[in-house]
């Protein structure tokens, strides 16, 4: 009984508390969104650095929850000069100062948070905190989120770098590694070229493959072309994946033949990236393929026919139970 | 100058645009939905319109459909200031009509051209 | 010793034993809501919040979001359902179809949608076919590609979303109910869990709470309230124990059993291999979630099933008694059934800690817990009555079920005002709070009252549910965990990837070391 009572009664005051923080809170919000729109316009306008000095002053009797919430808010908006500007002035003010220092303590919750908090000034030093995280953090989670947050900031680290600290030879893969790989692949092109050749990579070569689509450079299709011929389905399925991202219509000589590749994953990928380059050569292929064991070989063959037709009606029959 | 019309539910973001275009002399209407949106258009009849994508009540994107399918509407120029950049958001956007599509973060001094050029098209 | 002692002496043991089994019943499931609002905090306070990541990711690289098919079934919904399907083809996400699936309405609700989004009659055929009942039509709109609308004859809620995954062609399908309010970003919030999945996880369900009271404009909420009613406030609290802390807590464990009817979302290649929902039974959603467990632990694969603490969904709660009672005898029932059905799994070390921990804390929630409460309240004072029991121990009792309750209650809300901060306005958390405590005082008795009620649907339709026809199928046996299907309607499997994690998870072992080849 004495348990219960105590229990109730602890409960009601935390519960009062959090109430009275509330209606505090709900006064103070009143004020508090046309203030959020004055600092945007402060800092918007420091230019000088009077200006800059005064901003430090004020900045003192805000607290830090609300000038980072202004502060990151404005530089997801702007780009350019203003945003460049903002970056200084974020330098200028130690924006990123706490968040650096949190960086290494606490729970990896709390780690994870000051990451987040980071991300939203990619400041050199920043950067270096959180590559600092990725290679030494002890939890895998909180060095993929790292990785992940260099991502968001285009300053993703090498492939080879995040093969190795993410332990991508041995973890199971997921989405954010692919996403990781690919953020990377403009900025790190030559590695990822030679990587991707590397047999060494072993079960990551497919996604460095595929990341090879997101360099944006057309040249790359000539090392795609090698890779079309590659002994392991996965990496043939993922070069016709990168093909289709290039989009540029040039893939179709090679691409063409893996519509007969003996593996569904292949051919799959291959008809999807035909239909998405217009590859009209393919026409007949495919729809042959509309009559293919396999439903989702079958599915994709009428949906790639349907764009290369171009909205011509496509039989859908195939691709249901009643066949 | 011109009337313009913000539809955008971030206020920090609408008052961006409005201290850019008021310095270069526009009259800014501010709205945070849709369905707001759409009875200062009827009401009002602003110059140019910059609609958020992802907007409460009504969307931009429909918003867009239901301005570009009224005749009465239609003529007055669309700017989609939005962060869904994917294709087919983009897509979308121009085949219904969008007249420009700037993608967010944005060039602040890109706006204030590109509506620039609009009015100067309408003549 | 006369026989009239006797008796009395007999009955005085009786009754008194009632009233200690009762007691120790009421603390054992205390003790349970304790410990799952201690494991719910632990595991808000050390979560890593859901990042903007997946929003951020995802719109830079939309195939990576894994496409999702929302499954609508809508019953004579003619005045809604247009709002509805617009606010489900305006939900955020990069890649989603929407299959709305009209089961053999009495009203209008399939002309408004022909006529709204301009729909005409296409030939297409479904994967696999689950449901029970006939196809009427299928409808396509040029101006809408990634809606469809299935026409079917009637059925029950279990059969209209069976005959909308048989039509959904991508790796994720989430069911709904006709009146969930998705969240704009609910479908997104929910998908984050696969981001960092490698082909393990097969279900997850979110957070849904209760829109009554709120302005609903087009099918999205524009003014977030509290009703001025009590009774939905009651169920705000309700949904709130349930989501924040037992459904938190259960999921931390693996022990989930239940992903609500009104939004969850599931691997499509999982939930066509045990050929989907059931239509037998009232609580379709209970028992999918059980059978998912039992389908993954018998073929011995790796899985998880997780839960989004943040909100995904709202849905209306009954507002008067009736609808209340209806709605609780038939969870009730529906608890009952999917614990019959699945009796093998209870305490069976087979199904690890499903059976040996989240079945057993199932039947003492939902088979013993109910009827040993409301014997507790009238034997209590009976036999403080008589002068059997200690006065301090009678009163132990009371403030075990009234004062613990508020304590758990108002704990509850705390942690969401800590770690949620929903609620709209201070007055509303103050309304809430209220309602924490009122509660326990009459709006508990009533439903256990009213679960009372729903043994008795369940005894009554016992013997009607073995009546069954089944017609067109072949009766699986016992051990099987698929809801029985000829082979010929279980067509497609998962389509092939570069990447095994989107296809069916391995075996135990394998798992950690997924090949690239196929």
């Amino acid at each position: 009984m004495v348990v219960s009572i105590v229990f109730a009664v602890t409960s009601c005051t935390a519960m009062a508390a959090l109430y009275v923080r509330r209606l505090i809170d709900e006064r103070q919000q009143r004020h508090e969104r046309a203030d959020d729109i004055a600092l945007s316009r402060e800092l918007m306008a420091a230019r000088t650095p009077e200006q800059v000095d005064t901003l430090r002053e004020r900045f003192r009797s805000i607290d830090h929850e609300r000038r980072t919430r202004v502060f990151s808010h404005l530089l997801q908006l702007v780009r350019g000069d203003d945003h460049d500007r903002l970056m200084r002035l974020a330098d200028a003010l130690g924006m990123p100062d706490g968040a650096i220092r949190r960086l290494r303590k606490g729970n990896a919750a709390q780690r994870v948070d000051a990451m987040r908090e980071l991300e939203r000034y990619p400041l050199p030093r920043a950067v270096e905190a959180l590559e600092r995280c990725l290679a030494q953090d002890r939890r895998h989670d909180v060095r993929l989120e790292a990785a992940a947050a260099l991502a968001r900031i285009g300053s993703v680290p090498a492939p080879g770098v995040l093969i190795d600290t993410l332990d991508l030879r041995r973890r199971p893969i997921n989405r954010l590694h692919e996403a990781i790989l690919r953020a990377g692949a403009p900025r790190h092109s030559a590695e990822l070229i030679a990587l991707s050749r590397d047999p060494a990579t072993g079960r990551v070569r497919p996604l460095l493959v595929e990341a090879l689509g997101w360099i944006g450079d057309f040249s790359v299709l000539a090392v795609l072309h090698d890779h079309a011929g590659d002994p392991d389905p996965a990496v043939r399925a993922a070069a016709a994946r990168a093909a289709r991202k290039l989009g540029h219509p040039g893939a179709g000589s090679w691409l063409i033949p893996l519509l007969l590749d003996p593996f569904d994953q292949v051919r799959i990928q291959a008809v999807r990236a035909a239909g998405q380059l217009g590859l009209t050569q393919a026409i007949p292929m495919l729809a042959a393929l509309v009559e293919n064991p396999s439903w989702w070989v079958r599915m994709r063959a009428v949906e790639a026919l349907a764009l290369l037709r171009g909205g011509q009606p496509s039989p859908e029959a195939p691709i249901g139970l009643r066949r | 100058m011109a009337h313009i019309l913000v539809a955008d539910d971030d206020p920090l973001l609408s008052d961006l645009v409005r201290f850019r275009l008021e310095a270069v002399g526009h009259r800014l209407t501010l709205v945070e939905d849709g369905q707001a949106a759409l009875a200062t258009i009827r009401a009002d009849r602003p110059d140019i319109l910059i609609l958020d994508a992802m907007m409460p009540i009504l969307s931009g994107q429909q918003l867009l459909q239901t301005l570009k399918g009224d005749p009465d509407l239609s003529a007055i120029p669309v700017i989609m200031l939005t962060a869904r950049k994917g294709q087919d958001d983009i897509m979308n956007a121009l085949q219904s009509g969008a007249d420009d599509y700037i993608t967010k973060p944005f060039l602040p001094d890109e706006l204030v051209l590109r509506i620039e050029r609009l009015l100067a098209r309408r003549g | 010793m006369s026989t009239a002692s006797g008796w009395t002496y007999w009955g005085q043991v009786l009754i008194l034993g009632l009233a200690w089994t009762s007691m120790l019943i009421v603390i054992a499931r205390n003790a349970v809501s304790v410990l799952q609002l201690a494991i719910a905090a632990w595991v808000f306070a050390r979560r890593i919040k859901p990042a903007p990541r997946s929003i951020d990711l995802w719109s830079r690289y939309e195939d990576l979001a894994p496409p999702v098919t929302v499954v609508a079934p809508a019953f004579n919904e003619e005045l809604s359902v247009v709002d509805s399907v617009k606010a489900l083809l305006a939900l955020q996400y990069p890649d989603h179809q929407v299959i709305v699936v009209n089961d053999g309405s009495k009203d209008a609700t399939l002309a408004r949608l022909i006529e709204a989004f301009g729909m005409h009659s296409v030939d297409r055929q479904q994967l696999v076919a689950l449901q029970t009942t006939r196809i009427l039509g299928v409808y396509a709109s040029p101006g809408y590609p990634n809606l469809l609308v299935v026409d079917k004859e009637n059925g029950r809620k279990a059969d209209a979303a069976n005959a909308g995954i048989g039509f959904a062609v991508t790796p994720l399908v989430c069911v709904i109910d006709a009146d969930s309010i998705i969240e704009s970003d609910g479908l997104l919030r929910a998908t984050e869990p696969f981001m960092t999945d490698h082909g393990e996880l097969v279900a997850v369900g979110g957070a849904i709470r209760v829109v009554n009271g709120s302005a609903v404009d087009g099918g999205h909420i524009t003014t977030l309230r509290v009703s001025p009613k009590w009774l939905p406030r009651f169920q705000i609290v309700e949904y709130l124990r349930a989501f924040l802390t037992a459904r938190v807590a259960n999921a931390h464990t693996g022990t989930l059993l239940l992903i609500s009817g009104a939004f969850g979302i599931f691997k499509r290649s999982v939930l066509v291999e045990i050929g989907g929902y059931r239509h037998d039974t009232v609580g379709e959603d209970l028992e999918i979630v059980t059978r998912l467990h039992r389908h993954m632990r018998e073929r011995r694969q790796r899985y998880r099933i997780e839960f989004v603490p943040e909100i995904v969904c709202w849905t209306e709660a009954p507002e008067t008694l009736g609808g209340l009672r209806n709605q609780r005898s038939r969870w009730q029932q529906g608890a009952l059934e999917t614990l019959v059905a699945h009796r093998a799994m209870i305490g069976n070390p087979r199904y690890g800690r499903v059976g040996l921990i989240a079945m057993p804390l199932m039947v003492l929630e939902d088979v013993i817990g109910p009827p040993a409460e409301l014997i507790g309240y009238l034997v209590v004072p009976v036999c403080y009555l008589l002068g059997i029991l200690e006065p301090a121990t009678a009163l132990a009792f009371f403030s075990l079920t009234f004062v613990f309750g508020t304590g758990v209650s108002i704990a509850t809300l705390a942690l969401e005002e800590r770690q949620l901060r929903r609620t709209p306005r201070a007055a509303d958390l103050g309304r809430i709070a209220l309602a924490a405590v009122v509660e326990n005082f009459g709006y508990r008795q009533i439903n256990l009252v009213y679960r009372l009620r729903g043994f008795w649907r369940f005894l009554k339709k016992d013997t009607a549910w073995a009546a069954v026809p089944r017609t067109g199928y072949t009766r699986a046996d016992e051990s099987k965990t698929a809801w029985p299907l000829t082979v010929e309607r279980r067509v497609a499997e998962a389509e092939p990837t570069v990447y095994e994690r989107d296809q069916e998870s391995g075996p135990v072992g394998e798992a950690d070391d997924p090949k690239m080849s196929a």
